[in-house]
């Protein structure tokens, strides 16, 4: 009798989870499709970050952490590791420095916003290649930086301006500084502009309601930009390789060395977690101050 | 539940919407408990109550969009309640009105009985007839975006009738129109809805919209049902103190039952005098009883005669506030409690109730109800 | 008062001189593909088509560069009109199924729907040649649309949820209530109402795939190369003005593309998730 009762329980358990709607959750199938191999490719370089690699024989199965061990020991590919960092930090810090008055002013433009937000993102848009090309012309030996140094006479002959790193780090400033601007911007959008009102009221100079108000206030968007910027100009790759050319050896360039020429999938692959690593990290602060900032407000 | 007069003129008809005892639980929270309902042919009904009373999930319930957690819905004798909402021939009226934008007046009118697989034929005599019904012959290509509230509306309802459904529900219908175009439209689905005979519920939070459209009213608060009864019943019998003071403003006081032998019953409510009953307050009333009453604004006059004992309750006159048709006096009883009395405005009335002046409150005969536990 | 106009002023010049370089490398570019000389330099030294003129030659009949470039141009149009239609398809069904699915799992199947966007490309790119080495046999075709449509299905994603979003539900609930099923709402309300959104995602997904270059590099094979690679080896060797005719031309496409996402008013969308 019991026994019964149970099944019958079992049963109209059973009909309920039969009756949740599977119509919308079946729609999900053909994006997973198409993004179970990004997953699976993921899951492979992690397994393979693991592996030994043999010149004769390739990539040999094993259990090992040496790959790691020589991304941050190896000569070559701990100054890789430094010079994405240091080239990441002076992006981002002149982002943000560059970048804040625009922000500022896109905030403050009124009917301007739309056409400011329209010049900002075309360039965003525009394929990397194109605007690393760009930034060739005007570095190049007849570009306009040299014929302005030469026609000044500070300097008697075209200066080499290309295949630096300094030409790597303009062309990251000129390819991220939106993603700096965008987010500064939504913020101080949202701060009452009674607020500035107020501190000038009460006394504040221009310079005070600044530091002690507006800037407080838009630290969401700082953080925000900081790392959004950082992570994106970490995993760059076509502007270290387009306008480095082989001088500026930064993370992902010698990743692509190390899988395309020397073959050591292995080392590759432990470069690529350390990679993602990086910028997941980042990617994960950047959605918990997001998350945050909408929930303040 | 189900009051006596209905009973007997639904003697040998079939509802036609039964709910059995139906609840819904979003998680912890109990939105709707044991709700039952039966609604017979050509009959109004209108759930009211607060915002989050449970009226809107009933509805949606009904319409099939939510599915109960327990309890059963009988359309017409069938059991619907796993039916889904699209198989299921309840036209709901949205409060957005929900017309789809991309489509003309035709379309929306046509898509019902189109979804239905009629024969285009059969869709465009059904599109004539629905607009013939709401008086908007002639709009058929007409965007929903360039039609007034007015007309958006008579496109929902012309919408719903062609779907041939069988009963209607309408949620919130007209809380987005002007209260003028409400009033008129209010009026003209009465009509409609009279003319065609087909049952129908109105979730409302508005009680002079319920009074006003309804044959039966089902008052719910907290999820649960109140009260179901007609208008008047509603009104002036509340079962219970939410739904007194949620159908309109009402007077509490509170006093000892007394009886004297040849002069009746009264209430002693201390400081504020006595109010006299012309029958026992209740079949088992004893004195010393302690009772709560309530009168209606409009149920009481003011006199000037302060000294009758029993003949009402005595206070000071605060404020009088002009309304046209009446006035408000708000007076507090000595004893501090406050009353609102409606003063009709006739042509040759005066003013004479002075700011701060002395008044007995008197009820009307009747008009003392006693509060329900 | 006075003082407040010369910070108005001030900061317009600043906003000006950022915007002059902002646009400043795709001016240079525009500007030096009329140079009439026979390297790319700027200030260019004279005003000629003649490197339009040579790029219609290329085109035309250049017996070395013709096929490859003609040949780049419509790998990179199939491709990109073959991930765009993937990416609609997957991405559309998938929005709708990140907002109404009601299962345990949704918020991790959101995070994997946007994924592509933030991850490095350059380890999409190289996971992927790991995972098609490891599957084998995979033509380079289906290698280059699988790479393109994980990249550009992100971009569906979100400007369809967006859209979604300012979706008025009682519109679905209206249909069924008027008897049309899930299928049937689905084609006839919901698609017609979010239709701004959809489009939107397909031109952004076109303009991601067109103009990719990271997960193309590892995906590409020596017959099938898609034009920004081409464009990069071309770059790579020459400096005549003739890239700079070619990039313009490109840039020209981006730009009536981008105008007609403006058009929409979806550009606030697509800056939303950019990259």
């Amino acid at each position: 009798m019991s026994s019964a009762v149970a099944i019958g329980v079992g049963v109209k358990h059973l009909k309920k989870h039969l009756q949740t709607d599977w119509f919308a959750p079946a729609l999900f199938a053909p994006g997973i499709l198409v993004l179970l191999p990004l997953v699976g490719a993921f899951v492979m370089l992690v397994r393979y970050s693991f592996n030994d690699w043999d010149p004769m024989l390739g990539m040999v199965p094993a259990w090992t952490l040496e790959n790691y061990y020589y991304v941050f020991t190896d000569p070559a590919q701990f100054k890789g590791l430094v010079t994405t960092l240091r080239i990441s930090l002076v992006v981002t810090v002149v982002c943000l420095f560059v970048g804040y008055p625009v922000a500022v002013a896109i905030s403050q433009a009124g009917r301007y916003r739309g056409l400011l937000m329209f010049l900002l993102v075309t360039p965003m848009l525009t394929d990397v290649l194109i605007r690393a090309y760009g930034w060739m012309v005007i570095l190049g030996p007849n570009g306009p930086v040299n014929s302005l140094l030469m026609a000044s006479g500070l300097s008697s002959g075209p200066a080499r301006l290309m295949y630096t790193e300094l030409a790597v780090v303009l062309e990251l400033i000129h390819e991220n500084i939106p993603f700096m601007i965008l987010p500064l911007a939504a913020v101080l959008e949202r701060i009452n502009p009674a607020l500035n009102d107020a501190a000038m009221n009460l006394g504040a100079s221009p310079a005070r309601t600044f530091f002690h108000v507006t800037l407080p206030l838009s630290r969401p968007g700082i953080i925000a930009g900081t790392l959004l910027v950082f992570a994106l100009s970490s995993s760059a790759f076509v502007a270290p390789l387009v306008l480095g050319g082989g001088n500026v050896s930064v993370m992902t360039t010698l990743m692509q060395q190390t899988m395309l020429t020397t073959l050591n999938w292995p080392q590759g692959s432990a470069q690529s977690v350390v990679l993602v690593g990086l910028v997941l990290v980042l990617l994960a602060g950047y959605g918990w101050v997001l998350s945050r900032g909408r929930r303040t407000t | 539940m189900k009051p006596p007069s209905q009973e007997s003129t639904q003697a040998g008809k079939k509802p036609v919407l039964e709910l059995k005892d139906i609840s819904k639980a979003f998680g912890q929270m109990n939105a709707v408990e044991r709700v039952s309902l039966e609604v017979w042919p050509g009959e109004f009904v209108s759930l009211l109550g607060p915002s989050g009373c449970g009226k809107t999930t009933t509805l949606r319930m009904i319409a099939g969009f939510i599915a109960p957690t327990e309890g059963r819905i009988i359309l017409g004798g069938n059991d619907i309640t796993n039916v889904p909402a699209y198989r299921r021939d309840v036209g709901l009226l949205f409060q957005s009105y929900a017309l789809f934008p991309h489509m003309t007046v035709r379309g929306n009118v046509g898509f019902g009985p189109k979804m239905r697989g009629e024969k285009s034929g059969a869709v465009a005599e059904k599109v004539r007839w629905a607009l013939s019904l709401v008086k908007l012959e002639g709009f058929e290509d007409r965007r929903p975006n360039e039609l007034s509230g007015g007309q958006q509306q008579r496109v929902a309802i012309a919408r719903v009738l062609a779907s041939g459904a069988s009963m209607l529900l309408l949620d919130e219908a007209f809380s987005n129109l002007d209260a003028k175009l409400r009033g008129r439209m209010q009026e003209e689905v009465r009509e409609l809805q009279l003319r065609l005979g087909i049952a129908t519920v109105l979730v409302t939070h508005d009680q002079e919209e319920a009074l006003a459209m309804s044959d039966r009213i089902v008052i719910m608060n907290g999820g649960k049902v109140e009260q179901i009864g007609t208008p008047k019943q509603v009104y002036s019998s509340p079962e219970s103190l939410f739904v007194a003071d949620f159908m309109g403003r009402c007077n509490r006081i509170e006093g000892q039952l007394t009886h004297d032998g040849a002069k009746g019953w009264f209430l002693d409510c201390g400081p504020a005098g006595m109010i006299r009953f012309e029958a026992p307050p209740h079949p088992e009333a004893r004195p010393g009883e302690h009772c709560r009453v309530f009168m209606r604004p409009e149920h009481l006059t003011l006199s000037q005669r302060t000294g009758d004992h029993g003949q009402g309750l005595r206070g000071e006159v605060e404020r009088l506030v002009y309304l046209g048709s009446r006035s408000v006096a708000y007076v507090i009883l000595d004893g501090g409690i406050p009353f609102q009395v409606h003063l009709p405005n006739t042509p040759g009335s005066k003013d004479e109730f002075p700011i701060n002046g002395v008044v007995a409150v008197v009820p009307q005969p009747g008009a003392v109800t006693l509060l329900p536990d | 008062m006075k003082l407040h106009v010369t910070r108005r002023g001030l900061l317009l010049t600043y906003v000006t001189l950022f915007f002059i370089y902002l646009e400043g490398p795709l001016a240079v570019i525009v500007l030096s593909s009329f140079n009439s000389g026979q390297i790319v330099r700027f200030p260019p030294e004279g005003f000629s088509l003649k490197w339009y003129g040579a790029l219609m030659d290329l085109v035309r009949n250049a017996p070395d560069m013709k096929p490859e470039l003609l040949n780049a141009v419509y790998t990179s149009l199939w491709l990109g009109v073959a991930s765009t239609i993937g990416a609609v398809i997957a991405g559309t069904l998938g929005a709708y199924a990140l907002q109404r699915a009601k299962i345990p799992g949704t918020n991790i199947l959101r995070q994997l729907f946007l994924l592509p966007l933030l991850f490095p490309q350059i380890v999409t790119g190289i996971g992927l040649v790991l995972w098609f080495s490891a599957v084998g046999g995979v033509p380079t075709w289906m290698r280059l649309l699988l790479g393109h449509l994980i990249i550009s299905l992100p971009c569906v994603v979100v400007t369809v949820t967006a859209s979604l979003e300012t979706l008025d539900r009682s519109l679905e609930d209206a249909a069924m209530n008027l008897g049309a099923n899930r299928v049937k709402t689905f084609l006839f309300i919901t698609l017609p109402s979010i239709q701004g959104g959809v489009l939107a995602g397909a031109i952004f997904a076109w303009l991601t795939s067109f103009s990719n270059f990271t997960v193309t590099y590892f995906l590409f094979s020596g017959e099938m190369n898609p034009f920004p690679l081409w464009l990069y080896q071309y770059i790579e060797y020459y400096i005549d003005p003739g890239a700079a005719a070619l990039a313009t031309c490109v840039l020209l496409i981006t730009l009536s593309v981008l105008l007609m996402i403006n058009r929409l008013q979806a550009l606030g969308r697509v800056v939303a998730v950019s990259k």
